[in-house]
């Protein structure tokens, strides 16, 4: 049986997020520039203005212990995991490797590539304040803007114009908006997507020419908006976390005994990577960006209002159950991070007055399925007790 | 070294106390007893069991040294021990009395594995140790065959019959052992699951051993070396040739036994 259009881009995004330097390599044959982006904080924006496309270097899951003479041990398994494809050359065709001053692993693994990948003069580490909310935080961000892509016009040999720029933000506001159009579906009682796969399109933006993803993702919304769901609606769970790229969990989640349907993930590979917009039109484009980027929902690592000590992202979360109703929150986090499970102690109480239950599954390079599964099995027993057999 | 006189060497271990008995380039006798609580004790039985081996009356010893982390608790007067040397000193020298044209030792302990580069007269160039989360090679080693229900030697076997390649986490041996399990839960053979087990011990002294320069010929010591098993995977992880000395879990007790009176 003739396979339908949604299945067929479905599984096209999978297959780039299961192979993403294969993906990138292609790209790289057919002549184009491309950039590896270790965090969410890069502005792909100026490297796009710039001709160059932008992928993002996420976990290739493969349980290794190299990386452990490189970086520290008890940081996290995703560090690790990003230093290890760069140690072992997966993305040596890279024309460029950046990154922003985000969290001190991913800062690690940057070096590694940069001191013992081979990436020693094709890099930039994009200055990133420490703290976005406080008033200077966007005219550095500005300033650091421009610094990059001074560096960009030096490397590139052009320069890189506003309606360069402009045209860029165009294209990204356009992949963010169609992603949260594609999030929004499922919001319905019986999703016509499963959650995992919502998310593995979400990925496989994050490796893909942004031009090319949202040609791919307009006929797949296409053809979503108007389907039905698929049998009976599954427990609603969201799940929030950091780098949450192992598809694999998510698909165990929703490949438990009860029904689940995964309705929102709150992550920096999903959620937190393109729920915002860049202001269009505006004269000075550098400082839209600033403002879009200080607009999103802020990383644990960045997250702190200077005197009151909030964390704005607890609204967006709170904004999110409230919209996509979950009956329950899965906190996901790499083992050995320490800004997300902070933000954990500051949600629950949250989730709390909400009467939202919560679990927690920490993330490694491997996955251990049955303890996952026997957890979250608990949990959806808790959620919605199973009538016992007669 | 002394040719004449029959030399001891003990190697107190965490898990296993090794005597051996030298004379100049021939080992007379060797024997091993558990560490256990008391490493006195343990000491004074392989010795005791190596001279029975060598058929060497306990008068006859012409010089007593000791090696290995229990070294100063095994140190009692009924021992009559003389000299006490580093552990990394006595592998250089075993390793280098075993095999003349080695230039880097990695052992495998049961507690601790460290690498070890030395010159053609055994004097220490480089050294490096595992770090905490990498503690217990040996102990996991065991522990795993008891949690496939098979012999220390058996397990080897097992895993060299794996066929397919699946992965533990490799943060440290509980997180690994626990892995195993689940791999097992989720129906994998249990021939692949011990080579995933075991692969976490390789993919840990090579992680180690890697940040120093490997001069060949690089040999491997200590108990683990015998599981060819993990000796299939070294080489691959290590991107080096790789040789097991004879009598690998000897090497330290060797060494000191060949260092009495400086080894001259």
């Amino acid at each position: 049986m003739a396979k339908k259009g949604s299945e067929t881009i479905i599984e096209r995004f999978r297959s780039i997020t299961e192979n993403p330097q294969g993906y990138a390599k292609s790209l790289h044959e057919k002549g184009k520039l491309v950039a590896g982006y270790m965090c969410t904080h890069v502005p792909e924006e100026i490297l796009y203005a710039a001709g160059i496309v932008p992928v993002r270097i996420l976990s290739s899951h493969v349980s290794q212990a190299m990386t452990r003479s490189y970086i520290h041990e008890t940081y996290c398994s995703f560090s690790h995991d990003c230093a290890y494809q760069g140690l072992v050359g997966n993305y040596d065709f890279l024309d460029l490797i950046t990154t922003s001053s985000s969290c001190i692993h991913m800062g690690e693994a940057f070096n590694v590539w940069v001191r013992f990948a081979g990436f020693e003069g094709k890099h930039y580490l994009i200055s990133y304040p420490h703290i976005i909310e406080t008033k200077p935080a966007a005219s550095f961000m500005e300033q650091s803007y421009e610094e990059f892509r001074k560096f960009l016009e030096a490397f590139t040999k052009k320069p890189i114009t506003d309606e360069d720029i402009e045209k860029a933000i165009k294209v990204y506001n356009h992949t963010r908006g169609l992603l949260k159009r594609l999030w929004q579906l499922l919001r319905r009682e019986n999703p016509p997507i499963t959650g995992t796969d919502a998310a593995t399109a979400t990925l496989a933006s994050q490796f893909m020419d942004k031009q090319e993803f949202n040609k791919l993702l307009e006929k797949l919304l296409k053809e979503l908006e108007a389907a039905q769901g698929k049998g009976a609606p599954g427990v609603r769970l969201m799940v929030s976390g950091g780098a949450c790229d192992d598809m694999a969990a998510l698909n165990l989640i929703e490949d438990l005994d009860q029904k689940v349907n995964l309705v929102f993930l709150d992550s920096c590979t999903a959620a937190r990577y393109f729920w915002f917009e860049i202001p269009e039109g505006r004269a000075d484009k550098l400082a839209a960006i600033a403002e879009g980027y200080i607009s999103r929902i802020p990383c644990p690592t960045k997250d702190n209002v200077p005197g009151t000590g909030e964390k704005k992202r607890l609204r967006f979360v709170q904004q999110f159950i409230e919209e996509f109703k979950p009956e329950g929150v899965v906190f996901m986090y790499q083992r050995f991070c320490s800004p997300q499970p902070h933000d954990f102690m500051a949600l629950k109480p949250i989730l709390a007055k909400l009467g939202v239950p919560s679990t927690d599954l920490e993330l490694d390079t491997t996955l251990p399925v049955n303890q996952f599964r026997t957890q979250l099995e608990a949990f959806l027993e808790i959620l919605k007790p199973v009538v016992p057999l007669e | 070294m002394n040719k004449e006189k029959i030399l001891a060497g003990i190697d107190a271990g965490h898990i296993r106390t090794k005597a051996v008995l030298v004379k100049g380039q021939e080992v007379l006798g060797y024997a091993s007893a558990a560490t256990g609580l008391d490493a006195a004790g343990a000491a004074e039985k392989a010795l005791n069991q190596a001279l029975a081996a060598a058929r060497v009356p306990r008068g006859e010893l012409g010089g007593l040294v000791v090696t290995g982390i229990f070294k100063d608790v095994v140190k009692v007067p009924e021992l009559a021990i003389e000299k006490t040397i580093p552990e990394y000193m006595a592998d250089a020298k075993g390793a280098l009395f075993l095999n003349k044209n080695s230039r880097t030792v990695i052992d495998i302990g049961g507690n601790v594995h460290k690498a070890v580069h030395y010159d053609k007269d055994g004097n220490l160039l480089d050294v490096i140790q595992n770090d905490k989360c990498a503690d217990g090679l040996g102990i996991y080693y065991t522990t795993i065959a008891k949690t496939l229900g098979v012999s220390e030697e058996e397990l080897s076997e097992l895993a060299l019959k794996s066929k397919k390649s699946v992965a533990v986490a490799i943060q440290c041996g509980l997180c690994a052992e626990s892995e195993a399990i689940d791999l097992m839960c989720q129906g994998v053979d249990v021939a692949d699951a011990a080579d995933a087990a075991l692969r976490f011990i390789v993919e840990r002294v090579a992680a180690m051993a890697s940040t120093m320069p490997l001069e060949p010929e690089v040999v491997v010591a200590g108990g683990l070396a015998k599981s060819k098993a993990l000796m299939k995977h070294l080489p691959v992880l290590l991107k080096h040739d790789v040789s097991v000395l004879s009598l690998p879990e000897y090497v330290g007790a060797i060494g000191a036994a060949i260092s009495y009176e400086g080894g001259k």
